[in-house]
């Protein structure tokens, strides 16, 4: 057994932060030593491993138990390697050093397994050197960091020098547990306690710039500059003069600004403190930092002077308590979790010696990294050699922009210029005084805004073959996009519109009209989108209104707009055009027109013109993080501003547009697994949509691993939704909340909605985007900046909400909004109502004004109050309420009426009689009255089923009337209450309920009848997916035609680094004169090369060097259509690779489906696409495990198969998509070839092992013990080496591969677990055969078996014991394809497993037998 | 190079650092109980090295009385020309 230790508090409280974002890297530190001389590679090589082994700290791994508490275990640092590199052929030298590092540290470190650091050398001129130094901060804080270095110069030179090594002096980490336990036991640590409860007993106001706290991000932003030597030396004389240190200096400077932009009468900074002083682990490399908190009180007439003395008192006090735990003190105050926190911004000095010389050549240090940034951080580091202070202010990105943190860092020095220069001067002034209106500014954008369509043109151009638009199996290239929007833009041209016209688009979402929008913003026009589901009637208001000079539809739509002008978009070009572009469109012209409604009582036009766009689109690009490589949902329909959001957000900053399909949204499940097929990274979506998301995510379902950010927005979000979705998905999905009125370009604010800081029930609306500000005056919510809308277009005018607003300085122009707000203590904006009756039903605007004069155009109804009600579950509904004469006109009569006027979202879902509508005192409407939702009340009759859906009905409805026989909606019901409907029906029965049965069953009793009658699917969602991803897009289909035969020039082969790949690539090499192009996931080249080579020298091949050069490595991404390959790559491969070998696949035991699609079953369809080009052979290496087992089929056929109950795991599931993809592919005359392979065993010659193999890790941890499971009764067994050159063969020779397409890689006999076991006995290790339970209790938990396979025992036990064994293996076509070839298998038998123990026990994975009943060497292999 | 370092040197510079008298400096105070802080105990490093002595920072901050200190200051002053 391994020791495993606690963790003491300072590692604790890292590791739990770590936890919290487990795939973050913002825990490594770094720094780089510049050594200015010529640096032996070899001996630094070797003194890096030298304290590398001998830094305790180094050798250890971070384990979790069961109860998820985590244990330090020492674990010998195995081999590691130094990356070395010579830089002085780049350009510049030393900044690629520096991006090297930078990438070096984006990658996250796995503390279970380590290792927790990573040494780099990087050769930047011809005798200068930089060496890279990155260790997580759990192992080492920046003074252990210090200890390592000193030791490797010591080290480094001693080496060189030929010199004995002295000792290290390093104590050990046990007796800094020790030191510590002592100190944890004694009085002095009660002292501390005491002083430190007692001095932060009242829990003092924490004042950051920001005025909010956020989770620390992944990475930070930092300033760094250096204070001039002669600055430096006032810093000190001044230091002297006031009689503290130039860091009180620094640290009430810092105080004395952070008063002066928060304006709080108290700073509390957190001070990083060595925690060493009078320690044994002053020589111990080790992470024992602490955080002293430090209170001080600023008033606006605090000099310099002031507040370094009452400063110094304050540090100096608490000083002598440094050994208490912030982390402790947290607890012991009740400052964890939530916005709570005891300190503010972080100031660092480091003040440690540190000129190291190596082998006698200078050396100046730098600082990579500090570790995560909670806030903002001031890092001060005494540059010793005379050069003065650097000062780096690192910043949290989720806080404080780029530019935010150069204002800052601005702020700072000036104040410390001002102090400096006069000590005595009051510092604290701040500018201007608290004024009644509240202005809340979003910063600057970080860079001006572009035209959307230069930034779409330039993706059209630079990356053209990008995928911009998929919709329905359907795609859509930038580069065709913006073709066919130009070409679009010309006939519009053609047609005399350009600049200034406005052109309806009636067109539903999809590729069309997308290229639509495009189409007119190119031929200088803007575009008005209308909704196609609009009643005739107001469409036709709508158009007149705004007077298009054209209507964009389809033909069967064209009827409609008969009064307009038309133009079909599917009609061939015909017509007049020009072939002069349209001149592009200047920021004051319009962009495009949108619907909203009015409170006048009909609908407003807004207009938004390029600028306003450009500016949103830069700014919540920024804002929203959105990438290149986001895959958006487009979700909304085009005449919701949404829309703009989703289309140019993501084509502007060139990602793809993922068009949703009508039937996506059928059910919520349903929508949930598109998404994950699609894999959409980025989803927009109402917040009424949402809210049934995040109920179904809280029930059961799960939000697809691709998604990483939610946008919604739309309406109020409700706190009980928000909190469900929390608890589901946790925070590490961004979850952003916006805000904003179409009349300021569709976004104003934003809230980071999972902030784990973000108390419970806590619901902001955030912060201003970047570029836009908000006022808040007497409560309303006022917008100003460069989205603001042009005004609304035609009558009726509305001109009052857009004004000067003269209570700000300079009277901007500004957005009246009619939203009620407040400015929270956290510094966000909270949504409190409307200043009106405006009410939103699923993101539409509601003006009942709108909806009271429709209903009064019907002549039997005399007077109408229409309200929204919120029903106590957050389901928001419309009322009306009438004064009806007599007769009075039915319900349905009323919708009828309303339907042929109205857009669905405006007709209400409760109509009520009343003899009169109540008034208030002074003779007003009582809408508040009206707006009190009714209790539903319990449906008492029909069946156990029909009173559940009558009872969600009413619940949803708001109505207590709803019985079995009700059509739902003739009641009101709409689609989105369908949605909701459906939703929860579906958590409650526990089955899919499709939003279309509804429609079809629309009482209660049929829907019961239906569900009863219709058995719920399968349970298995991922079925339907790895089925629907098995079908081959039409496009391909064999290409060029080409001769067989010839001598292959060239092959591609993916996967060269798994243990097969390696093998294959060999033989490829060997047996053939071409180049074979490798694809490997890496950065660059360099990268992608040493990763197979490392390969090969980790599987023991060698490569003479005629075979080196013709093996060419391409950093690639099998998972994206591309192949994440440049265009003028993939061309070339597609034009010269004579043979493809598709190897890479990712094996799984454990992962579902969903997560192993792209790389292994897309990848297919990748290839596939490129070989179809040439009509090029693929080869592609599968798995026995596809086949059915003998229960299904007594005997597995060497041909392709159909889908079958056994394929239960998603690694199966994968491969046997991919079969499936080649099946097409056959069938339509490409020829490919597949290979089934059982256990790959290693090579029959040397005996070597793949350590990644299960059975090996089976027997890795188990012989230890002596105890063996029963894991299977026989299987295949084949020799990597023999199943490496039989592929080739089957491969290259077309007579050879004649009987396929599809091979049995099993010629052998199978192989008896327990005649393996046999042999193991037989080899001296006496082991026990126990069943797997009995095998897996036994088996330590810290016995060293992979992670993976031990949580495969543990799903296995509990999954039904399906015997999987196979039927007889046909192998036919592989015996007769290697006739004559003389290649043979060699026999699997106690002399192979022999020589695979010798391997094991010479490689130290298991320890030698005790007593061998056998001589231990093999007898030497036969004929191989 | 500043003169030797003495005894009535040591207490000054001490004094200075502790807000004290040289007299009120007593020798069986630890640094860090006295308030002294790493910064404190670097400077005062740099000002007796450049008094000719060899001494570390780490070799300092081990010690848990200003009495060690001297002693190991009074050790290293001797082994200078």
């Amino acid at each position: 057994m391994t020791v495993r230790r606690s963790l003491p508090a300072a590692q604790e409280g890292i590791w739990t932060g770590q936890q919290l974002d487990p795939d973050s890297p913002a825990y490594n530190t770094a720094e780089y030593v510049h050594i200015h001389g010529p640096v032996d590679e070899a001996a630094f090589d070797a003194a890096l491993h030298q304290v590398v082994a001998e830094t305790e700290a180094l050798n250890v791994v971070y384990v979790v138990d069961e109860q998820g508490r985590p244990w330090e275990a020492p674990a010998p640092t195995g081999a590691w390697r130094l990356h070395s590199a010579d830089l002085t052929a780049e350009p510049a030298p030393h900044a690629a050093a520096l991006a090297w590092m930078d990438e070096d540290m984006a990658r996250p470190v796995d503390l279970a397994h380590g290792p927790l650091f990573g040494h780099a050398l990087l050769r930047i001129a011809g005798d200068e050197y930089l060496w890279y130094h990155r260790v997580h901060h759990i192992a080492l804080d920046g003074f252990g960091l210090s200890l390592v270095a000193r030791r490797v110069a010591q080290v480094y030179t001693a080496l060189t020098a030929g010199e004995a090594v002295p000792d290290s002096g390093f104590g050990t980490l046990e007796s800094v547990r020790a030191e510590e336990r002592a100190y944890r036991a004694s009085p002095r640590h009660a002292e501390d306690r005491a002083y430190w409860t007692d001095r932060y007993a009242d829990r003092p106001p924490v004042a950051t710039p920001a005025g909010r706290t956020a989770l620390p991000a992944r990475t930070f932003h930092r300033r760094v500059i250096d204070l001039h030597p002669a600055r430096a030396d006032t810093l000190r004389t001044v230091a002297r003069e006031l009689s503290v240190t130039w860091s009180e200096v620094l640290l009430a400077a810092t105080v004395a600004y952070l008063h002066r932009i928060t304006g709080a009468p108290e700073i509390v900074l957190s001070l990083p403190a060595m925690g060493r002083l009078g320690s044994v682990s002053l020589r111990v490399p080790a992470m024992v930092r602490n955080i002293l908190p430090l209170r001080v009180p600023v008033t606006p007439d605090d000099s310099l002077r002031d507040l370094a003395a009452r400063l110094s008192r304050e540090l100096r006090a608490g000083l002598p308590h440094q050994r208490y735990r912030y982390e402790q003190l947290r607890r012991d105050l009740k400052l964890v979790g939530g916005r709570r926190r005891l300190s503010g911004p972080g100031v660092n000095i480091m003040p440690f010696e540190y000129d190291l010389r190596f082998a006698g050549h200078s050396s100046t240090v730098h600082n990579v990294s500090a570790g995560p940034v909670d806030d903002l951080a001031v890092n001060v580091y005494d540059r010793s050699d005379g050069t003065g202070l650097r000062i780096a202010l690192d910043a949290n990105p989720g806080l404080y922009t780029e530019a935010e943190v150069a204002d800052l860092q601005e702020g700072l020095l000036t104040v410390l210029e001002e102090g400096l220069a006069d000590p005595d001067r009051a510092l604290g002034a701040r500018p201007d005084a608290e004024r009644a209106v509240r202005v809340l500014d979003g910063g600057p954008l970080p860079a001006p805004a572009r035209p959307v369509l230069h930034l779409i043109a330039d993706h059209a151009a630079r990356r053209g073959a990008a995928v911009a638009l998929e919709h329905a199996g359907d795609s859509r290239t930038y580069a065709q996009l913006f073709g066919s929007a130009r070409n679009l833009a010309r006939r519009l041209a053609g047609r005399g519109v350009g600049g200034g016209d406005v052109v309806a688009v009636a067109l539903p979402r999809g590729i069309e009209a997308v290229t639509a929008v495009l189409g007119v913003l190119l031929s200088g026009a803007a575009y008005c989108p209308l909704d196609p589901k609009a009643p005739a009637d107001r469409t036709a208001h709508l158009l007149a209104d705004t007077a298009p000079a054209l209507v964009l539809t389809t033909g069967e739509r064209a009827a409609d707009f008969a009064e307009h002008p038309v133009l079909l978009l599917e009609q061939p070009d015909t017509g007049p055009r020009t072939t002069r572009a349209p001149s592009a469109p200047a920021p004051t012209d319009l962009a495009y027109v949108l619907h909203t409604s009015g409170s006048t009582g009909r609908p407003k036009a807004v207009e938004i013109g390029h600028g306003a766009l450009a500016h949103f689109v830069a700014a919540a690009t920024h804002r929203y993080r959105l990438r290149r490589t986001d895959r958006v949902l487009h979700f909304a329909p085009l005449h919701f501003d949404a829309s703009v959001e989703e289309i140019f957000l993501t084509l502007c900053a060139g990602g793809t547009l993922v068009i949703r399909t009508d039937d996506m949204t059928e059910s919520v499940p349903r929508f949930l697994d598109e998404c994950a097929r699609l894999r959409v990274s980025v989803l927009d979506l109402p917040t009424a949509y949402w809210h049934e998301v995040a109920y179904t995510v809280s029930t059961g379902s799960v939000l697809p691993e691709s998604v990483r950010t939610v946008v919604i927005g739309g309406e109020a979000a409700l706190p009980e939704r928000v909190d469900r979705w929390r608890k589901a998905v946790g925070t590490s999905v961004a979850l952003l909340n916006t805000y904003g009125p179409t009349e300021a370009t569709v976004v104003a604010t934003v809230a980071d909605l999972h902030d784990p800081a973000l108390a419970p029930g806590e619901v902001p609306i955030g912060l201003p985007l970047p570029g836009i500000r908000a006022a808040v005056v007497e409560g309303e919510l006022y917008l100003l900046g460069d989205t603001l809308a042009r005004g609304y277009r035609g009558a009726p005018r509305d001109g009052s909400r857009f004004a000067p607003l003269t209570d700000v300085p300079g009277a901007p122009r500004a957005y009246r909004t009619g939203d009620l707000v407040r400015v929270d203590e956290d510094g966000q904006l909270r949504f409190l109502g409307r200043s009106d009756d405006e009410f939103k039903i699923s993101g539409h605007r509601v003006q009942p004004a709108e909806v009271e004069s429709a209903l009064l155009t019907h002549p039997g109804i005399r007077e109408a109050a229409v309200v929204g009600q919120t029903l106590a579950d957050g389901t928001r509904r419309l009322v009306a309420h009438l004064v009806a004469q007599s007769p009075a006109p039915s319900a349905s009569e009323i919708r009828v009426h309303l339907r042929a006027r109205l857009p669905a979202a405006m007709i209400p879902s409760a109509v009520e009689a009343v003899a009169r509508l109540p008034r208030t005192d002074s003779g007003k409407i009582d809408r508040t009255a009206l707006s009190t939702p009714p209790v539903p009340q319990a449906p008492a009759t029909g069946s156990d089923l029909e009173r559940t859906i009558t009872g969600v009905w009413r619940q949803i409805l708001g109505a207590d009337t709803v019985t079995v026989d009700d059509d739902v909606f003739d009641l009101g019901a709409q689609s989105l209450q369908a949605i909701q409907v459906a939703n929860r029906l579906g958590a409650e029965l526990g089955r899919d309920v499709r939003v279309a049965w509804l429609f079809q069953h629309p009482t209660a009793a049929a829907l019961a009848r239906f569900l009863d009658e219709t058995s719920p699917p399968p349970p298995t969602t991922s079925a339907a997916a790895f089925l629907a991803d098995a079908v081959l897009d039409q496009g391909i289909g064999p290409g060029i035609h080409r001769t067989p035969g010839a001598a292959p020039r060239r092959i591609l082969l993916t996967g060269a680094t798994g243990f097969v790949g390696a093998h294959l690539l060999a033989e490829l090499l060997d047996v053939t004169e071409a180049e074979i192009v490798c694809l490997v996931r890496a950065d660059g080249r360099p990268e992608a090369g040493a990763r197979i080579h490392e390969t090969l020298a980790r599987h023991g091949i060698t490569l003479d060097e005629r075979a080196r050069d013709r093996l060419t490595a391409v950093p690639a991404d099998l998972a994206r259509p591309d192949l994440g390959l440049t265009r003028d790559t993939l061309g070339d491969l597609a034009a010269t690779c004579d043979a493809i070998f598709h190897n890479a696949a990712t094996v799984s035991i454990l992962r579902d489906y969903a997560t192993l699609r792209a790389v292994n079953t897309e990848s297919t369809a990748h290839l596939l696409r490129l070989a179809a080009v040439r009509t090029t052979p693929l080869h592609y290496v599968s798995t026995l495990s596809v086949a059915p087992p003998a229960s299904l089929s007594p005997e597995v056929p060497e041909a392709f198969l159909p889908a079958h109950e056994g394929l239960r795991y998603g690694y199966q599931q994968s491969k046997w998509a991919s079969e499936r993809l080649l099946e097409q592919a056959a069938e339509r005359g490409l020829p490919v070839t597949v290979h089934r392979l059982g256990r790959v065993v290693g090579p029959s010659g040397t005996g070597y092992v793949n350590e990644r193999d299960f059975l090996w890790s089976v027997l890795r941890a188990g012989v230890p013990e002596g105890i063996v499971p029963e894991l299977f009764e026989d299987e295949v067994w084949t020799p990597v080496d023999f199943v490496a050159r039989a592929l080739v063969h089957l491969g290259l020779h077309p007579r050879a591969s004649a009987g396929g397409p599809v091979f049995h890689h099993a010629t052998l006999p199978r192989v008896r677990l327990s005649e393996v076991y046999d042999w193991v006995r037989e080899y001296g290790y006496p082991v026990r055969c126990l069943s797997l339970a009995r095998w897996r209790e036994l088996l330590p938990r810290s016995a060293d078996v992979a992670a993976t396979t031990i949580a495969f025992f543990d799903a296995a036990e509990q999954a039904d014991a399906t015997d999987l064994r196979l039927g007889r293996i046909q192998a036919d076509n592989v015996r007769t394809g290697l006739e004559g070839s003389g290649i043979s298998c060699p026999p699997v038998d106690r002399d192979l497993v022999f020589r695979h123990l010798d391997h094991c026990v010479t490689s130290g994975v298991l320890p030698a037998p005790e007593a061998p009943l056998r001589p231990r060497r093999a007898t030497p292999p036969r004929n191989s | 190079m500043p003169a030797p370092l003495t005894l009535d040197g040591f207490r000054a510079d001490l004094a200075e650092y502790l807000y004290l008298e040289p007299h009120e400096v007593d020798l069986d105070d630890n640094p860090l109980d006295a308030g002294l802080d790493s910064l404190r105990i670097a400077t005062l490093m740099e000002g007796w090295r450049s008094t000719g002595v060899d001494i570390t920072f780490v070799e300092l901050a081990e010690c848990t009385s200003f009495a060690q200190w001297w002693q190991l200051l009074s050790a290293r002053r001797g082994d200078t020309p």
